[in-house]
């Protein structure tokens, strides 16, 4: 992969980025109401005047998203109305839960889904593959609240297998932090399982009909060497593509997932926001989670090239 | 008759309720499983021998718990400023005490006050404050501090900085605050009001830090400071789904309480949540309370089988849900006959069997019982489908279209699609329903952007407290009620002194709205409060004159006595 390449998606990127933001802005701009009875609403003129200012409500539109935009890249990401708390503040503390949510369940659901996949493609059309195909399709059929509320009935509230809701960092107690995380993280990695592994199943029983793969066996290598060492990564590129792509379902399974396990998660915040006409923070954590969006699947852009050196890029 | 709840005589070791509505249901007790609604008098039963029980425990200093409330107070705890929700209230009156508590028999009772009286008129009320009380900043509880809550309540807020933008309008008729000496003050009023010091028995009006008043909007909100059996640690954290941890005041004014070392709420918007976490072994609830049916009656279920502790506040004093008409001019519910068709076209018992397993209590008025005021018959339109028809066909033309608007919820999306069904019977008849979020409630109440709203208030305690939402020139009458008759009611019951003549005053109130419906009645909302067994002490023990609380009230129950099994 050239730095020519890298540079070219780096500006892509940016741009990307920027009209990411615009219409993030723009989103919240276009809903009815006024933001000034809306955040201010029992304000006396003074404080009316010092809220416009504030957030630039008297200037053109263009003029509001640079500014807008400007407080973004520094960090300021303004303030609630109901209680003046800087949104800084509490993404600082829920940006860190969402995103080990996500990450474990992503984790988890690659850790089962990669071997699931290698091998009932390696066994296409046996027992096995039939029965992990049927599992796979009950697990997507599953919506995850629905599994969420099951699980937690089973193995809290029945059997007492692991703590019922709540959240611990990791700094201050790790035991904890993963045993009020396993629950939520299976919730949301189900599902997932299911679509990874149905996904490279496919595409590795593809590889395995190409013309090295034949060569290789008949060079006598191991079938383990043959599909961890060679027919692994060039099926990985879709399960690459789609993983990206699946940071959106799961930031939205977060959303519900932290409200039945009490996770004060940026999902819970994001929800709220909208619901009780927080604008500025509502731009914000959608602005956020649309940059992160894109960031995470720039990164898996670039990871192309690494997992399947053929792909050369100019 | 009381709603409450155990009383704890520390002198003889028993545990006395006055229960007849207040049912605790431990094991092997029976009734109401099956969704019949209980006359009270099977759960009375059990109830005794659960004092019995109860009343040889000795309470245990020490441990935590975590309290489930069903959301959370994202706008702070700023007393005079807050728009508190049950939620909200249960938490505040962790942290704040009140100047006066309501005992079992709905009177108010001295308790952050060691006095409160009024003068012959009533147009003057003095406050004396016990001694020796701090707040936990250490700041003292005098008189110039109870001057400048009382001031701040009324809008007189100097440089405070605050916007009590209702409380304004509930205290307007207070005219002066004037200190007597360090521990007293005299409160003078426009007219006489007769159930002034009704009014200060909650959290909701708790007193707090002068501090805390004089801070900045933020510290105000996240910094709250009180008198209370707890505190906070540090500055809270006021985003959605965040626990308020509340840690051991030590230097509380009543000795030996509380017992806990802290206090976690947690919010918890789905009931069916809380019950499950009240019955995991781990990291669930070791209270919560709820007013949704369905969880109650699972509550009550799980009761039996003796896996939690359940108690139900009775109808006393309960809120009422109900649909509030708009009546503003250009309102179809201006017309009295469209609001009279709603009242007969309603089966209520209906209602409440199938959204409720008929636990819930149908009510007929904004006084519940035990509340002055109530009748059991005002006059409120019955159900009664043939003169709906009639209605409908001779006085509204045989056309009646409407919207029913409520808060977000999925239990009150329940009352509504059966209360649209039963509507939709009457051909004619179209009714639509949509919910709004929290941030639209003043453009849709204040504003009167609704036909019906439908929706639960007026806690009972003195009716006088409800004058805020009924008069005519109240900014929070959302149903645009304009009744000279009813103001004059209104404006007499807050001054009559003779209790036979308040309690006709406010009976006239009721059988005013009967006669106008000015809104639909439909049922007192009762809320549970149920815990793990190993907890004790959640209604309460003795207040400071000796009298008993009055446990759950509106929702919220005290906990300055709980305490756990070690």
């Amino acid at each position: 992969m050239s730095r020519r390449y890298i540079a070219r998606r780096l500006a892509q990127l940016v741009l990307v980025l920027l009209v990411v933001s615009f219409f993030s802005f723009s989103l919240l701009k276009l809903l009815p109401g006024d933001e000034v009875s809306v955040g201010c609403t029992f304000c006396a003129e003074a404080e009316q005047e010092r809220f416009i200012e504030e957030n630039a409500l008297d200037d053109p539109f263009v003029v509001q998203y640079v500014k807008w935009l400007g407080r973004l890249a520094t960090g300021d990401l303004g303030r609630y109305y109901d209680n003046d708390q800087a949104v800084t503040d509490v993404l600082s503390r829920a940006l860190p839960v969402t995103l080990q949510l996500m990450a474990y369940a992503t984790l988890v659901a690659l850790a089962v889904a990669i071997p699931l996949g290698v091998a009932t493609a390696y066994k296409a059309g046996s027992v096995f593959d039939r029965i992990s195909s049927a599992a796979a399709f009950g697990m997507l059929a599953v919506p995850n609240f629905v599994l969420a509320i099951y699980l937690s009935y089973l193995l809290s509230v029945k059997w007492s297998v692991f703590p019922f809701s709540g959240y611990e960092s990791f700094g201050t107690d790790p035991v904890r932090h993963f045993q009020l995380m396993v629950l939520p993280t299976l919730s949301l990695a189900v599902g997932q399982i299911a679509v990874y592994m149905r996904l490279l199943r496919s595409d590795m029983i593809q590889t395995l009909q190409e013309d090295y793969i034949t060569m290789a066996k008949a060079k006598g290598l191991p079938p383990r060497r043959i599909l961890l060492g060679h027919a692994m990564r060039p099926s990985s590129l879709t399960l690459l593509t789609v993983a990206g792509i699946n940071i959106g379902t799961l930031i939205s399974g977060s959303i519900v997932i932290e409200q039945i396990f009490s996770l004060p998660g940026v999902g819970s915040q994001l929800v709220f926001a909208i619901l009780n006409g927080e604008l500025i923070a509502a731009q914000a954590y959608i602005a956020l989670i649309g940059i992160t969006y894109v960031l995470l699947n720039f990164v898996i852009d670039l990871l192309y090239g690494v997992v399947d050196p053929r792909i050369r890029y100019g | 008759m009381s709603t409450s709840a155990p009383i704890l005589r520390r002198s003889d070791s028993r545990l006395l309720l006055a229960l007849l509505s207040l049912t605790m249901i431990a094991a092997a007790c029976g009734g109401g499983g099956d969704g019949e609604a209980s006359d009270g008098s099977e759960a009375q039963q059990a109830s005794e021998e659960f004092l019995e029980e109860e009343g040889d425990l000795t309470p245990v200093p020490g441990g935590e718990v975590v309290f489930g409330v069903e959301a959370s107070t994202t706008g702070g705890f700023c007393v005079p400023e807050a728009q508190f929700a049950v939620s909200g209230i249960q938490i505040a009156n962790a942290i704040y005490d009140p100047l006066v508590a309501f005992n079992s028999d709905l009177e108010p009772t001295p308790f952050l006050a060691e006095s409160i009286e009024p003068d012959a008129e009533h147009d003057q009320w003095t406050i004396r404050l016990r001694p020796g009380i701090t707040f936990h900043n250490g700041e003292a509880l005098d008189a110039a501090a109870l001057k400048l809550n009382l001031d701040v309540f009324r809008g007189e807020v100097g440089d405070t900085g605050r916007v009590p933008i209702l409380f304004r309008y509930v205290f307007r008729d207070i005219v002066a605050v004037e200190i007597v000496d360090p521990l007293t003050v005299t409160v003078s009023t426009r007219v006489p009001w007769t159930t002034f010091d009704s009014y200060w028995a909650s959290g909701r009006f708790g007193i707090s830090a002068p501090a805390q008043i004089r801070s900045e909007a933020a510290a105000c909100k996240n910094t709250p400071i009180g008198t209370g059996p707890f505190k906070i640690e540090q500055p809270l954290s006021l985003a959605e789904g965040d626990d308020v941890r509340l840690v051991r005041n030590t230097t509380y004014w009543r000795p030996g309480l509380p017992y806990l070392e802290a206090i976690t709420f947690r919010p918890q918007p789905e009931a069916s949540r809380m019950l499950d976490g009240v019955l995991a072994a781990d990291g669930g609830f070791d209270l919560a309370h709820f007013n949704e049916a369905r969880a109650r009656n699972n509550a009550r279920d799980e009761a039996e089988a003796g896996t939690v502790a359940y108690y139900q506040e009775g109808v006393d004093y309960s809120e009422v849900s109900y649909a509030l008409f708009n009546m503003r001019p250009d309102s179809v519910f201006a017309d009295k006959n469209a609001r009279l068709f709603v009242a007969h076209a309603i089966d209520r018992d209906f209602l409440n069997q199938t959204v409720n397993f008929g636990l819930n209590v149908i009510a007929d008025g904004p006084f519940p019982p035990g509340v002055i005021g109530h009748l059991d018959d005002p006059g409120v339109p019955a159900y009664d489908p043939e003169e709906a028809q009639r209605i409908l066909d001779e006085e509204l033309g045989g056309q009646l279209e409407f919207t029913i608007r409520y808060l977000t919820s999925t239990y009150v999306r329940s009352v509504v699609d059966e209360i649209i069904r039963q509507l939709s019977a009457y051909p004619g008849v179209n009714v639509t329903q949509d919910d709004f979020a929290q941030s639209e409630l003043i453009d849709v109440a204040l504003g009167g952007n609704f036909d019906v709203l439908f929706w639960r208030n007026h806690p009972g305690y003195d009716p006088d407290g409800q004058l805020v939402w009924f008069r005519s020139d109240s900014p929070v009458n959302f149903g645009a009620i304009d009744d000279p008759e009813l103001d004059a009611l209104l404006d007499q019951g807050r001054s009559a002194t003779d209790p036979a003549e308040r309690t006709d005053i406010y009976e006239q109130v009721n059988e005013r709205f009967a006669s106008e419906v000015y809104n639909a009645w439909v049922w007192n909302t009762l809320w549970g409060l149920t815990t793990r067994p190993e907890v004790h002490g959640v209604l309460g023990v003795e207040l400071p004159n000796g009298d008993q609380p009055l446990g759950i009230f509106a929702g919220w129950s005290p906990v300055t006595e709980i305490w756990v099994e070690q």
